[in-house]
């Protein structure tokens, strides 16, 4: 597909440039046959020797050391391990510029103009990169306790999609009787979401307690129901006959109640003024440090972390297992929930299938990498956020394919993973000593 | 016939083994005695192939040789029987045996069988090559793990703690094995921390502390307190005190306790004794005769049949009934049992905290508050650290990176800081050094004086018959009655702990 769009951008270049890219390419193949030609006789040559060895001593046993071993690594102190990761983190960075210049021969220079341009071009641009980044944080916030506690909900992004589900029910039946009161329709609007949310993790929580029935499984199936009930109503609430989408709910013009439980435009707008997201990232930033006070200041959060470590120690410290993980399921999908109440009421102003945008599974990403650490989770979900904005415009700056786009997040995610790898573990390299020897002959 | 020089293994910063040379000869048990962690096993698998040693060489008959994975160790001829060992259950024997040996695409079963029926016999072996592993008794799967490395042409066996998941008769079967392989040429390493065996089987002693070889002599040299001190470094004394029983106070009846495992298997049968404060009660049997189970069913963690009865007398108060009872219930009531399970970490600590927050386990739900309050546990963590000589950086260090030593240490520290009524303690001293070992023995007889009714569930049996005051044997989910460890002998013990087993077949 990218093979595709590369050609395409390549005819609509001048004669020119074409000239000069076909050069560029020849040379990238000549070099890349060159290495692969010296890679292949050099293995050739390692296997004759080896096999020359046997024959000649069919008895000799191996006697080369391994040449590369990994060893534990404990004693990094703070600034080395940042150094590692942000070290890691742009080599992730220069072979994704790479590979996107490869395919749609952009430069380096456009390329990171372009991801710029896409996430700070505009006040537009700035807010929804905020907005998009503590949206997934808020994800990654409510899967903390229940990680820690080894129950694996990959059911965020259902739990999203009911809360905005419910929230969008309660926009639409309740606003013509509470629009005189709109700070009683934000809290039925509030309750609504994290019931919502809350409904969808129950039952697994409660199938885990009682039967110790697979939560992934579970959890991940009830996504798809919530879907598929989304879409339900969706079709049921259409605007259009047909269209399958109910448009823009108290919209600004043609609606009877304009901006009537709009988060970011109403509730509170004296303070915020309009048309910007402070609200929804104050809300996610609060719930992100309740979170962080409730896991390690309270006696609850330290129950969820003896579970987590080990349920026979956790029944033999009279921990009630049962009741621990059903009330750490209910926080963490009422949070979902809540997400799912922003999204609806302060972003979207709509109901779509597609309202969650992945963000209950790239959350999981978030939360693993940033290894429960609050501040570095919000680190992760600005870099998840802003390459995926930055593919957008990438895709209609010069013409990269979208789904190629994504692809090359993957590289961004696979190095920060490398870079973990690195901080825990270092890799020796071992040469015997006659080989050391031969080294420094040589070099002399 | 082998010889190690220079070895060296460190895992991080920590020493595991340093500048080790050694001489192994054919013809020769030799005992590689030290406590645990001082590198036993480590020093070992660098032969068997599962480490690749950081530096040094090894030799056979001379010739340098590099062992970098177990089928390297399997070509010269090393073989290594692991303290768990590594068989597939719902293979047969000779399966087993064969696995992984690459003898070409098809098997000839009968030819197989036949060959390590002929290799058993050579060396006195019985073994039945078509029987499958999980109907075996952990004495046959060793004598299977045995015969697996001689059937692959082994020339030196390494043993890891044979003895440990044996009766003191079958140990002596072993060792009567080591001998006939011995006297057929065989080179034996026997890895132990118990010295007596060492003193009764092996011919030289190597002696290893801290990482570092520090002796090699000759058994005919060596007595117990010797080895003791070569292990330690320093002098100790190896008696175990038993005070005088003082008023005993009946704490714990237990009658007709029945318990079942998950797939229905009777694991306690019938079981009924009482426990008295102010007395040690020491529990012997093989392990996995229904200690566990027995323990845990007192501690309200295992559910009785119906018809069991477990009665706890309290100092104040009435009695109370356990059996059905869930832990929190029975911490609501204000019943003291102190448990140190035989799973520390997997059980009674959680290995990713530090010691302050596994003090807090038992402490953190004394007050009805919302936040936790860790200034308690610090300071009992803090006494526990400075009285037991914890050896940990800080009390924050997640306990699972601490030694074995320390880890029992601080759990047995936080049972005490609980001030028991019952103490109970499932294998107290598994896996400890020898000073560590005496350190919990010391708390054990302290908590005896002070009233304390202490179950001392133990394998070791001159340790349970030196510090008991009367000793209970299970064999099977039996009990058998209450023995008074000073007339009994360690020999009538052990057929009592076989006693069921003996009935059934």
């Amino acid at each position: 597909m990218f093979l595709s769009s590369a050609i395409d951008s390549y005819l609509r270049l001048d004669t020119f440039e074409k000239v000069l890219r076909a050069i560029a390419i020849v040379f990238i193949v000549v070099a890349i046959v060159c290495i692969c030609v010296v890679g292949v006789i050099w293995l050739v040559n390692i296997i004759k020797a080896a096999l020359k060895r046997r024959r000649e001593n069919p008895k000799e046993k191996s006697t080369k050391t391994p040449l590369f071993r990994i060893v534990k690594n404990n004693e990094l102190k703070f600034w080395q391990k940042l150094l590692i990761r942000i070290g890691i983190f742009l080599l992730g960075f220069v072979l994704y510029m790479i590979i996107i210049s490869l395919i749609t021969g952009a430069s380096g220079g456009q390329i990171l103009s372009t991801l710029f341009k896409g996430n700070f071009g505009s006040s537009i641009s700035i807010w929804s990169l905020l907005r998009n980044t503590f949206l997934l944080f808020g994800v990654a916030v409510a899967l903390v306790p229940v990680f820690k506690m080894r129950f694996w909900n990959i059911g965020a992004e259902g739990q999203i999609l009911v809360g905005g589900l419910a929230t969008f029910a309660i926009m639409k039946y309740l606003t013509p009787a509470l629009h005189n009161m709109q700070f009683l329709l934000f809290i039925v609007m509030f309750l609504g979401g994290i019931l919502a949310g809350m409904l969808w993790g129950v039952f697994p929580a409660l199938f885990k307690a009682k039967f110790g029935t697979n939560e992934t499984l579970f959890t991940l199936m009830m996504n798809y129901i919530a879907i598929q009930l989304v879409r339900y109503f969706c079709i049921k609430w259409e605007k259009i006959p047909g269209s399958g989408e109910v448009g823009i709910i108290n919209n600004v013009f043609g609606s009877e109640y304009p901006r009537v439980g709009w988060i970011s435009n109403n509730f509170l707008s004296g303070i915020f003024g309009n048309g910007n997201y402070v609200v929804l990232l104050l809300l996610v930033s609060v719930v992100a440090l309740a979170m962080y006070v409730y896991m390690k200041y309270t006696k609850q959060g330290y129950e969820i972390k003896v579970v987590g470590g080990s349920v026979n120690t956790a029944n033999y410290a009279a921990i009630d297992v049962q009741k621990v993980t059903i009330r750490t399921v209910l926080i963490s999908s009422a949070i979902c929930g809540f997400i799912g109440m922003l999204i609806v009421a302060g972003v979207d102003h709509s109901l779509s299938p597609n309202l969650a945008a992945g963000r209950g599974f790239t959350a999981i990403t978030v939360t693993w990498l940033g290894n429960f650490n609050m501040v570095l989770m919000l680190i992760i979900s600005a870099i998840l956020t802003f390459f995926s904005a930055g593919a957008k415009r990438l895709a209609s700056d010069i013409s990269l394919n979208a789904s190629m786009s994504d692809v090359l997040i993957g590289i961004i995610i696979f190095f920060i993973l490398i870079s973990e790898f690195f901080i825990r573990y270092r890799v020796k390299i071992n040469l015997k000593k006659k080989e050391k020897e031969e080294l420094v002959n040589a070099s002399n | 016939m082998f010889e190690l020089k220079n070895l060296s293994k460190y895992f991080g910063s920590v020493i595991a083994n340093e500048d080790i040379s050694l001489k192994i000869n054919e013809g020769e048990i030799l005992a590689l005695l030290g406590e645990n962690g001082s590198g036993k096993t480590t020093l070992m698998n660098m032969l068997a192939g599962l480490y690749f040693p950081d530096s040094g060489q090894i030799f056979h008959k001379g010739e340098e040789i590099v062992i970098k994975s177990p089928k390297d160790a399997s070509d010269h001829g090393i073989g290594m029987i692991h303290q768990h060992f590594k068989l597939v259950d719902l293979l047969t024997a000779a399966e087993n045996v064969i696995l992984g040996l690459n003898k070409g695409f098809l098997l000839d079963r009968e030819k197989i069988e036949q060959e390590i029926k002929e290799v058993a016999d050579m060396y006195g072996f019985n073994i039945d090559p078509k029987k499958k592993v999980y109907n075996m008794t952990v004495s046959e799967k060793q004598t299977l793990e045995i015969v697996k490395v001689l059937y692959r042409g082994a020339n030196l066996l390494i043993l890891d703690e044979p003895t440990a998941v044996l009766t003191p008769q079958e140990a002596k079967q072993l060792f009567k094995a080591l001998q006939r392989l011995k006297e057929r040429g065989k080179a034996i390493v026997l890895i132990t921390h118990k010295m007596n065996e060492v003193l009764e089987v092996s011919d030289n002693i190597a002696v290893l502390r801290k990482g570092r070889l520090v002796a090699r002599i000759d058994t005919k040299d060596a007595t117990e307190l010797k080895l003791a001190e070569l292990m330690v470094g320093e002098k100790v004394s190896l008696n175990i005190k038993r005070s005088k029983v003082k008023d005993p106070v009946l704490r714990l009846e237990i009658r007709n306790l029945s318990v079942k495992n998950l797939y229905g298997r009777t694991v306690l049968d019938d079981v009924s004794f009482d426990a008295y404060g102010g007395e040690i009660l020491g529990i012997a049997g093989i392990s996995g005769s229904g200690q566990k189970e027995l323990l845990e069913a007192i501690a309200g963690l295992e559910h009785a049949q119906k018809g069991s009865e477990i009665t706890y007398y309290h100092p104040k108060h009435n009695e109370v009934k356990l059996i059905g009872k869930s832990p929190l219930q029975i911490k609501r009531l204000g019943i003291s049992l102190s448990f140190v399970p035989e799973d520390r970490l997997g059980m009674g600590l959680v290995g990713s905290m530090g010691m302050v927050d596994n003090v807090l386990l038992r402490t953190y739900d004394e007050t009805p508050n919302f936040y936790k309050n860790r200034k308690r546990a610090k300071k009992i963590a803090k006494e526990i650290k400075d009285e037991l000589a914890v050896s940990t950086p800080s009390e924050d260090t997640a306990v699972q990176t601490l030694s074995g030593g320390n880890v029992q240490k601080v759990l047995v520290g936080r049972e005490i800081a609980n001030n028991p009524i019952v103490f109970m303690t499932a294998y107290a001293v598994r896996g400890l050094d020898i000073n560590t070992s005496y350190v919990i023995y010391d708390i054990l007889n302290k908590q005896k004086e002070a009233g304390v009714a202490v179950i001392y569930v133990g394998e070791d049996l001159d340790v349970l018959l030196a510090l008991s005051d009367k000793i209970l044997v299970l064999s099977n989910g039996s009990i058998s009655k209450p023995l008074d460890p000073k007339k009994v002998t360690k020999e009538e013990i052990g057929l009592l702990m076989t006693n069921q087993m003996v009935k059934e077949s």
